[in-house]
């Protein structure tokens, strides 16, 4: 029997699969990395992720309560933009800092522990920034 | 009998390689671990990249224990009869003041030798024992107050780094007038990331991103060819950036007038007070240092930010391995040539830079 081990209909079959699977492989990378995923508000207390938020252009005038180590904290949220309204600490430096709306902006409570952030999927453009 | 499927074989055996190659590339993959506390009055965060998670939380965990322990030997405010009292040798300086010398930790020895340089290089435009001018001011206490000015003349008499005695030897630092007393503010943070820094290093860390308030060191790049990205803020709109800097294995930080505001009778007072006048120093927004170091950045941004722009400037390009970048009190964007190349500026309107006069090298 002197049959080949591959027609050319099996070489086809094979490279397609191959190629199939390197073509799923790379889309499955491209969406994990490339594509941002929505534009999300990260609140932090003491470190620890407390709340995630995602914003969406109709998201308007939210008020959140949130519990800091040392009291309360009340976060609005208005469109693409985050402000800390209330806090429960002395120098309010949070509340005074108003608004933010770029990623890679923080707005840190020290006292209360509180940290607002967003989310650093789309902050890819920059790491930190120094003040 | 047995049946031998040679297409069958070939098929599973490629599909077998496939799985196995994904895996491994999965495996191999590069993962961030991001840890924060809070220490030293502001928010320290450590993003480590490598493949070993294991080790990234393990070096993170050691390096926040080594924040934490210089945090407590250089916190000048600890509440008395506490542990922390205890354990802070600032403290023991200060009580010892006009007293006795204090034999100390050997890293609050070596951060109290590098402010003393530097309050040298800059003719004591910079000092650390200007403790007693904050206190007068209330700096890092509840209620602050603009002193009196004959009462500001009698403290500024207390403030002199060169009589800070430190004894290489017995590793000891001495206070020789009573009343005098130092303030870490301006080094205890950069020294700390350094340390931090360096344990990340030790533990095989290669990628790593620390950031205390915005005292910023990093290891490595963040990836092959990219470098870490550090935006540096805009001293009148805090949701703006001047530019953004590309750094690689150095740090970054900035001092700036927009910090640590106290509103007193109406008017803003910023906490980086010049030992000559007793008052904030004025000539300038912000101060922006690179160096390979986050200590002496840490160090150099405030002493250079109590200089004279032009002043500060100079002394910027003769230190070696050091770039700055500064905004003037009339909104000049200054900065060493050795910058170009590693800053895009994006400022917004009102800024005036000369782009050509920063481009001679």
């Amino acid at each position: 029997m002197t049959r080949k081990l591959m027609t050319k209909a099996d070489t086809k079959l094979l490279l397609a699969i191959i190629l199939l699977s390197l073509f799923v492989f790379a889309l499955l990378k491209f969406y994990a990395t490339v594509l941002p995923t929505e534009r999300q508000v990260v609140i932090k207390v003491s470190g620890e992720v407390v709340k995630k938020i995602s914003l969406q252009e109709g998201t308007h005038l939210q008020k959140i309560t949130i519990e800091g180590k040392k009291g309360p904290a009340i976060i609005e949220i208005k469109g693409w933009k985050v402000r800390m309204v209330e806090a429960f600490c002395p120098d309010k430096l949070c509340v005074k800092q108003g608004w933010i709306s770029n990623p890679g902006q923080s707005i840190i409570c020290v006292p209360n522990e509180v940290v607002l952030y967003f989310d650093a999927a789309e902050a890819n453009f920059i790491d930190a920034i120094t003040h | 009998m047995k049946k031998y499927y040679p297409k069958l074989t070939v098929i599973v055996a490629v599909f077998v390689l496939l799985i196995i190659g994904n895996t491994y590339l999965t495996r191999t993959q590069s993962r961030e671990y991001t840890s924060e506390e809070f220490l030293m009055d502001t928010l320290v965060s450590i993003s480590t990249i490598g493949t070993d998670t294991a080790l990234l939380q393990q070096a993170t965990e050691k390096a926040f224990h080594e924040i934490r322990r210089i945090a407590d030997l250089t916190d000048r405010f600890p509440a008395v009869d506490t542990p922390a009292y205890q354990k802070s040798d600032i403290v023991r300086i200060n009580e010892m003041a006009g007293i006795k010398p204090v034999i100390v930790d050997e890293d609050v020895f070596k951060m109290l030798q590098l402010a003393q340089e530097y309050s040298r290089l800059t003719e004591g435009a910079f000092d650390i024992t200007i403790g007693p001018v904050m206190d007068l001011w209330g700096f890092g206490q509840q209620k602050q107050k603009v002193p009196e000015s004959h009462e500001l003349t009698r403290t500024l008499a207390l403030v002199n780094s060169t009589e800070l005695l430190l004894d290489e030897q017995a590793h000891s630092a001495f206070l020789k007038k009573a009343g005098m007393s130092l303030d870490l503010g301006a080094v205890a943070k950069g020294y700390a990331v350094e340390k931090a820094a360096r344990i990340l290093e030790e533990s095989g860390v290669k990628k790593a991103l620390i950031d205390a308030g915005g005292n910023i060191r990093v290891l490595g790049e963040k990836d092959k060819g990219v470098p870490w990205k550090i935006g540096i803020q805009d001293p009148r709109n805090p949701a703006a950036l001047l530019g953004i800097l590309s750094l690689k294995n150095e740090a970054a930080v900035t001092s700036g007038d927009y910090h640590r505001n106290v509103q007193i009778a109406g008017k803003t007072y910023h906490h980086l007070i010049s030992p000559r006048t007793g008052y904030p120093a004025e000539y300038n927004m912000s101060v922006t240092v690179l160096t390979r170091d986050a200590s002496q950045a840490d160090l150099l941004s405030t002493a250079l930010f109590l200089l004279e722009p032009q002043q500060a400037l100079a002394l910027g390009t003769k230190l070696s391995d050091t770039e700055v970048l500064i905004v003037t009190a009339d909104k000049k964007i200054l900065f060493t040539p050795g910058l170009r190349g590693k800053i895009e500026l994006t400022p917004e309107e009102g800024y005036i830079y000369d782009e050509k006069a920063n481009d001679k090298s």
